[in-house]
């Protein structure tokens, strides 16, 4: 009898054992179905959130490109490969988390920046303009290329701007000698008004989001460089600044405050003066702005005294255009 | 006659032993494939998902215009280079008949086509009983022009191909797939 019961008890402990490891493997195995299904998820998060994290590096650093390994994130990693041309970059993200892996291929072209159009040599949109010019001060609508020699496109306005009463005023108050140095189109002095519809809030906000270099408040001196015609940048600067002693740039500059130029300071692009209700605009040294200078705002006061030029110069403009990068991005495709 | 007690109560004793192994050993076998059961009808329910995560994803992949050609809440169909060879393909996704599915006893499984160009690829039914795919734009409102779709809704519902005491094993999976070529 009880060794009848010991086989009984043997015989169901072994039944239930079967049965366990059965139930138990069958958790396991649905268990790693959810796993694996989250590791999916993950490793493609992953590798999603890597191109983003790179478009966004490629908004910063205009000239990035080639292969990052093993980045870490959210408890995987990612590799990523930057190939092509600004106007069609492929953006290869390999995503992994667990032993999954993932890869995400997007194919993006750089926006190019938006320049405004121009109005003038000089543009001046106000409420309130107040206009002091003196010394041997050049303003040319006539286009000329960076070298002096002549343009090809036709020629624009001296000075622009937006109001009747404001041309007139700016005729009244140009002395004789530097009503002559007004050139452009419709002989001197070159003062015309035009009708603006740029949206100057748009256009600024864009090419600050877009900068390659930005100035604060302060003087700067000799030795300052922001840009090459060669290699043009969007410089943003937020404050009032002067430009003391020989500098050079070219591209676009866009300030949100005053400025004083004095010494040498050459300019090769577009300079607009936005931002501020009132700004003071001082060109006391002998430098040249090649292309064209807007100053729009409530309040301007515009002062020369020195022997600045301010040229219109369609190839500066160009240059620009063709040479600038935007920070926005056009998805074209995008493989996950 | 003590003797003939004896044979009898140890009969019954033994019987009921050997009634009670054989409900033991149901016992056993159901749980085991009820187990089995759900664990077929997880898998079955992360392979559609997986299936339809995978095309949703690639909708309007290397193609301009309205990537959409059919967009109800049963069938739809769609422009995408799906299998990234520089052509442009048409895939659509619907629902068979549930009496296409002989192979199991589950009456209202149908079977998920997906047709690619002309290629009409069907698998097993999965258990897939019913699928519902809805639109939405961009701020997440139901849309049907073509234009705005910005997600994906994709509902299965999904029941075990066999039942298990009786009746069949039940599952729900919904996702919101947001296809980035939109």
């Amino acid at each position: 009898m009880g060794k009848g019961i010991l086989i009984v008890i043997l015989g169901v402990s072994v039944i239930t054992s079967f049965l366990i490891l059965k139930l138990n493997a069958n958790s396991k195995q649905g268990l790693q179905t959810t796993v694996d299904y989250y590791e999916l998820t993950q490793a493609r998060i992953i590798a999603n959130s890597g191109v983003e994290i790179y478009l966004e590096k490629l908004r910063r650093n205009k000239n990035l490109s080639g292969s990052f390994d093993d980045i870490s994130l959210m408890d995987g990693g990612y590799d990523i490969d930057i190939s092509g041309p600004d106007s069609l970059m492929t953006i290869t993200s390999s995503g992994h988390f667990g032993n999954t892996n993932h890869q995400t291929i997007v194919e993006a072209a750089r926006e190019p920046a938006v320049l405004p159009g121009v109005h003038g040599a000089l543009y001046i949109s106000t409420d309130t303009l107040k206009v002091k010019l003196q010394g041997n001060l050049e303003i040319d609508g006539n286009d000329r290329n960076i070298d002096d020699s002549p343009g090809p496109e036709p020629a624009v306005p001296g000075i622009a701007v937006d109001d009747p009463a404001d041309s007139s005023y700016v005729v009244d108050e140009l002395k004789p000698k530097i009503s002559k140095s007004i050139e452009g189109l419709g002989g001197d002095p070159s003062v015309h008004t035009v009708v603006d519809n740029t949206d100057w809030e748009e256009v600024t906000k864009n090419l600050i989001f877009a900068q390659d270099t930005s100035l604060g408040d302060g003087t700067y001196s000799a030795g300052t460089v922001l840009g090459t015609f060669a290699n043009p940048i969007i410089t943003y600067v937020h404050g009032d600044v002067h430009f003391s002693s020989t500098a050079t740039g070219s591209g676009i500059m866009i300030i949100d405050g005053n400025i004083i130029m004095s010494g040498q300071f050459t300019y090769y692009g577009m300079i607009i003066v936005y931002g501020q209700s009132s700004i003071e605009t001082t060109f006391v040294g002998n430098g040249g702005i090649y292309g064209s200078t807007v100053i729009v705002g409530s309040n301007v006061d515009f002062k020369s005294t020195g022997t600045t030029g301010i040229y219109y110069s369609s190839e500066a403009i160009s240059n620009a255009q063709i040479n600038l990068k935007s920070s926005r991005f056009e998805i074209l495709t995008w493989w996950e | 006659m003590s003797i003939i007690l004896d044979l009898l109560g140890s009969t019954i004793i033994g019987g009921l032993i050997v009634l009670m192994l054989m409900n033991f050993n149901m016992f056993q076998s159901n749980t085991s494939i009820a187990s089995d059961s759900e664990l077929q009808l997880q898998q079955n329910a992360k392979t559609l998902a997986e299936i339809l995560n995978h095309d949703f994803r690639k909708i309007g992949f290397n193609y301009d215009n309205t990537a959409f050609t059919q967009a109800d809440s049963e069938r739809i169909s769609f422009f995408s280079d799906i299998d990234r060879n520089g052509s442009v393909d048409s895939v659509t996704y619907f629902l068979g008949n549930p009496s296409e599915v002989a192979s199991t006893t589950n009456p209202k499984d149908r079977i998920l086509y997906r047709i690619v160009n002309n290629d009409t690829i069907r698998g097993p039914s999965l258990g897939l009983t019913k699928a519902k795919f809805s639109y939405l734009d961009a701020v997440g409102a139901e849309t049907t022009t073509f234009t705005n779709i910005a997600y994906v809704r994709a509902e299965l519902w999904i029941e075990s191909i066999e039942q298990v005491d009786g009746q069949y094993l039940f599952t729900y999976w919904e996702m919101t797939i947001n296809p980035r070529n939109l």
